[in-house]
């Protein structure tokens, strides 16, 4: 028991079975968790309300309630929950304003639907005596339908629910029975289907769009366009074939873009986007059923357990570690390139020699030089020279190479950290900078 | 780095990691300072310490150790927090968990679980008692080195359920290698040896294959350790992947008293425990808290005559020595710990249950002349005595937290390294005076 008696349950899905586990080794399985969901999809989406679970996957109506450990079936006490003309269920859920809001009916793409607040199994849109607490949907209110496809709900704080469109931004604001009102934030920006976007704890939201640009959004304020350096990386992602989840990582202060493929396990290409630097970053698991589908910030009372989860495709929960120096067995390839080394009288640089400092725990990396008469060029042809370096200071290495250009590539499967690198140049003279 | 003007032959130039990240949006001449094409696995912010210099991203682990429905994908995650759940997660009644018991003499070790019941007993894997130790996953692991030609580390790693997952065998210069300390992650296993030169060393293999990494752990080629009977290097492992390390033995006047290594500090480290006789403490065992910090036992080897007064002291991620217990902060008063057969003095044993923060001590204790054998629960806040219970005399005591978090096991025997019988006491203290040890004899 913690001091304040809080008590955290991590809840997960696979097979279409609730699972839950508190901080132990094992998942134990609830009663009425076994296939209580559909396991034909790869994704379902939940939403907490009043200390119970409840679930969209499209096809039931389920809800866990932790008090009796049991997964309950989610029936209307007042009301009816929504489905389409064809008996759909919703896909889209989040708590917002203390109701649980449901959206993503295959037939009814622009509605959504609130509950009594505090009640989600209340959705009597009509009560005898009206509250500015009762349910309301958006085919019954004054506010109308979203003028676009609903592709994400995202509650940025009880004033405020974004409507993600398919190539619109929305806005609520307000609560709808208190005379709140739908604003267009944007009609040429839209949101990827899901989960796609998170909030920092600065009072900033996250999202991928429809056209795969990444956006930090303030309400009340235009989206900016935070992936610009990276535009032409994520201009081939397939976004009908690609699911796209977003979690803020307080542990190492940004944002991890996961871009999985939805279809089954395969190569991807995720992004992480450190806020302190503004840096972005793309991180590769080679073993692809590390590839997410979902993650979550897991708010746990130890040090160990306040980590960013992601579910993997083999049946595992895993978390991002600071000390795990692999990929939960499989070794993590890393690279990145320094420079290029040029000079503004375009000289041909002669690199003598390069000496490292890595960090004392450093694992071994090895080098590569890459030299050209352009930086394009140097960065396309096969390096010169190379090496490898170890933890703590390393001898001089001569390389004696030159070119207009010089780039220096490292590359490890090994955990590793640098202090900094030095290297020893010079130009080669006027006749050199004149040539090609 | 671009556009940096290099004036003259020869200069040196500094390369930074490029800590602004990947940009792709400049002309590849014209790479604006700081950045990158190509930056794929890594972090300006380097994950272990958290500094803008650079280096491989963090990875990634199981949290739990589990699969939540077979091979499956994971369809969704989330969480509820909560005080009043009704819990699913009552404590076992009991096979509270497994222990290993080491054979002083046979180079053999046995894995058995909370109710006594023999597992697997592993043949012989070298000429001295294995280093054994749990992963976070259950599996068990035991490393031991032989006296031969050629000589070796031998290491094997078992299922819960008694099955060999792997063993392995390492070569080593000829003649007696011995295994003292092992700790295991669900990545890696660390070992602590000392090879027939006399070297103390850390080795690295796989947790998942058994292949080896290295036999120079954390870059260090040789410790400054001199193992002794009865003093034991101990390593431990603690938050964020800190290994610990006590050295063996005593030093004089000043020596340090622990060193801790690893990915979390970095570098070697070495604290001053300050004692009440003077400065000549010497850690025996270290177990890892939370937050990074660790508990040590020490012995402040400069009081004179028959007794060597004992302590706990808590030092934490920093270095800094949080508090103290026992004669460290008392004198030679009614609380003193002793732990003490004649001339010869036996470590405190030491463990640490995460499920409510306890740090747990065991050995002799001593009130006045009332002595007796204690397994006690200290307050993580300041050490105080939380709880005790008496245990059956034993000069050797070791203990260990269970794996389901219920509480800690121990085993103990009459003489060193002869530890032939274990109970297991709940966190609640609850059993353990009514329990029967279990007696297994040693493989």
């Amino acid at each position: 028991m913690t001091v304040s008696g809080r008590v955290i349950l991590l809840v997960a899905v696979s097979d279409g079975d609730v699972a839950v586990n508190d901080g132990g080794p094992t998942w134990h399985t609830p009663t009425g968790g076994t296939n209580a969901l559909s396991s034909s999809i790869n994704v379902v989406r939940s939403a907490v309300n009043i200390m119970k679970l409840w679930f969209a996957d499209g096809t039931n109506w389920k809800y866990y309630d932790p008090g009796d450990d049991t997964v309950h079936t989610w029936a209307a006490t007042s009301g009816t929950l929504p489905v389409d003309s064809s008996g759909n269920k919703p896909r889209l859920i989040c708590t917002w304003h203390g109701r649980t809001v449901l959206s993503g009916l295959i037939k009814d793409p622009q509605d959504w639907f609130m509950s009594y607040r505090g009640d989600p199994t209340n959705f009597n849109y009509a009560p005898v005596s009206p509250t500015v607490d009762q349910s309301v949907a958006g085919n019954l209110a004054f506010q109308g339908l979203i003028p676009d496809m609903v592709t994400a709900l995202m509650p940025f704080n009880d004033d405020v629910l974004v409507f993600g469109g398919d190539h619109t931004l929305w806005m609520m604001r307000g609560d709808p029975m208190a005379g709140g009102e739908i604003d267009l934030i944007s009609d040429a920006i839209g949101a990827a289907w899901g989960i796609p976007w998170c909030k920092d704890p600065y009072g900033s939201l996250y999202f991928v769009s429809n056209r795969m640009g990444i956006y930090s959004l303030v309400p009340g304020q235009s989206p900016i366009r935070i992936s610009q350096q990276l535009e032409n990386l994520l201009a081939n992602i397939d976004t009908g074939a690609t699911l796209f989840r977003m979690i803020w990582d307080d542990r190492f202060q940004g944002l991890h873009v996961f871009c999985t493929p939805y279809a089954a396990a395969a190569r991807a290409m995720h992004l992480f986007w450190d806020q302190r630097s503004g840096a972005w970053y793309t991180d590769v698991f080679d073993n692809n059923n590390h590839n997410p589908l979902c993650c979550l910030t897991y708010d746990g009372d130890h040090p160990n357990d306040r980590v960013a989860l992601i579910g993997s495709w083999d049946g595992y929960v895993r978390q991002l570690e600071p000390a795990a120096t692999d990929d939960d067995g499989t070794a993590i390839q890393s690279a990145v390139v320094i420079g290029p080394f040029v000079t503004p009288q375009m000289d041909e640089v002669l690199l003598n020699s390069l000496q490292a400092l890595l960090v004392q725990y450093s694992g071994d990396v090895d080098f590569a030089v890459y030299v050209g008469t352009t930086a394009e060029i140097a960065l396309s042809r096969p390096s010169v020279a190379s090496g490898t370096w170890s933890a703590g200071r390393n001898l001089n290495t001569y390389v004696r190479r030159s070119g207009h250009a010089v780039w220096v590539k490292i590359m490890s499967s090994n955990q590793w950290a640098m202090e900094h690198i030095r290297a020893y140049l010079r130009t080669t003279g006027k006749v050199r900078q004149r040539g090609y | 780095m671009p556009q940096k003007p290099i004036p003259g032959p020869d200069k040196p130039v500094d390369m930074a990691f490029p800590v602004r990240g990947i940009d792709l949006s400049s002309a590849y001449d014209l790479q604006r300072p700081g950045t990158t094409p190509i930056a794929q696995n890594v972090r300006g912010y380097e994950p272990a310490t958290d500094r803008l210099r650079g280096g491989s991203r963090a990875g990634l682990v199981k949290h739990v150790p589990a699969q939540v429905s077979g091979t499956h994908v994971i369809q969704d995650l989330n969480m509820i927090v909560g005080t009043s759940f009704a819990s699913p997660f009552s404590a076992p009644a009991s096979g509270l968990g497994y222990i290993l018991i080491q054979g002083p003499t046979t180079g053999k070790v046995k894995v058995v679980d909370g109710d006594g019941n023999i597992i697997v007993t592993s043949s012989t894997l070298g000429t001295a008692a294995p280093a054994v130790g749990f992963d976070p996953d259950g599996f068990a692991y035991a490393a031991a080195g032989t006296n031969a030609s050629p000589s070796a580390i031998n290491i094997v790693k078992f299922s819960t359920g008694g099955t060999t997952v792997w063993s392995t065998s390492i070569p080593m210069p000829n003649g007696q290698t011995t295994v003292h300390s092992l700790v295991a992650t669900s990545s890696t296993v660390t070992f602590l040896y000392t090879d027939s030169s006399s070297r103390t060393r850390l080795g690295i293999i796989d947790s998942s294959s058994g292949t080896l990494r290295t036999t120079n752990g954390f870059g260090l080629d040789q410790l400054d350790l001199t193992p002794s009977a009865g003093h034991i290097p101990t390593l431990t492992l603690g938050d964020n992947g800190v290994i610990t390390l006590a050295p063996a033995g005593s030093g004089p006047a000043g020596t340090p008293s622990l060193i801790q290594l690893g990915p979390g500090y970095g570098s070697r480290r070495d604290v001053d425990i300050p004692g009440v006789n003077g400065p000549a403490i010497s850690a025996y065992r270290v177990a890892a808290g939370e937050n990074g910090s660790v508990y040590a036992s020490v012995i402040d080897t400069t009081n004179t005559g028959t007794t060597y007064p004992s302590g706990v002291a808590k030092i934490d991620v920093n270095g800094l020595v949080e508090w103290t217990n026992g004669f460290l902060h008392d004198g030679n008063n009614a609380l003193n710990w002793y732990n003490v057969s004649g001339t010869t003095a036996y470590p405190l044993e030491l463990a640490f249950q995460d499920d409510g923060d306890i740090p747990y001590a065991a050995g002799r204790y001593q009130a006045g002349p009332s002595i007796s054998y204690n397994v006690i629960a200290l307050d993580n806040d300041d050490g105080s005595i939380t709880q005790q219970v008496s245990i059956p005399p034993s000069a050797e005591v070791s203990i260990a937290p269970d794996p389901d978090s219920q509480g800690i096991f121990m085993a103990f025997g009459t003489t060193v390294d002869f530890l032939n019988e274990f109970l297991a006491v709940t966190d609640t203290f609850a059993t353990a005076s009514a329990a029967t040890p279990i007696a297994v004899s040693p493989p």
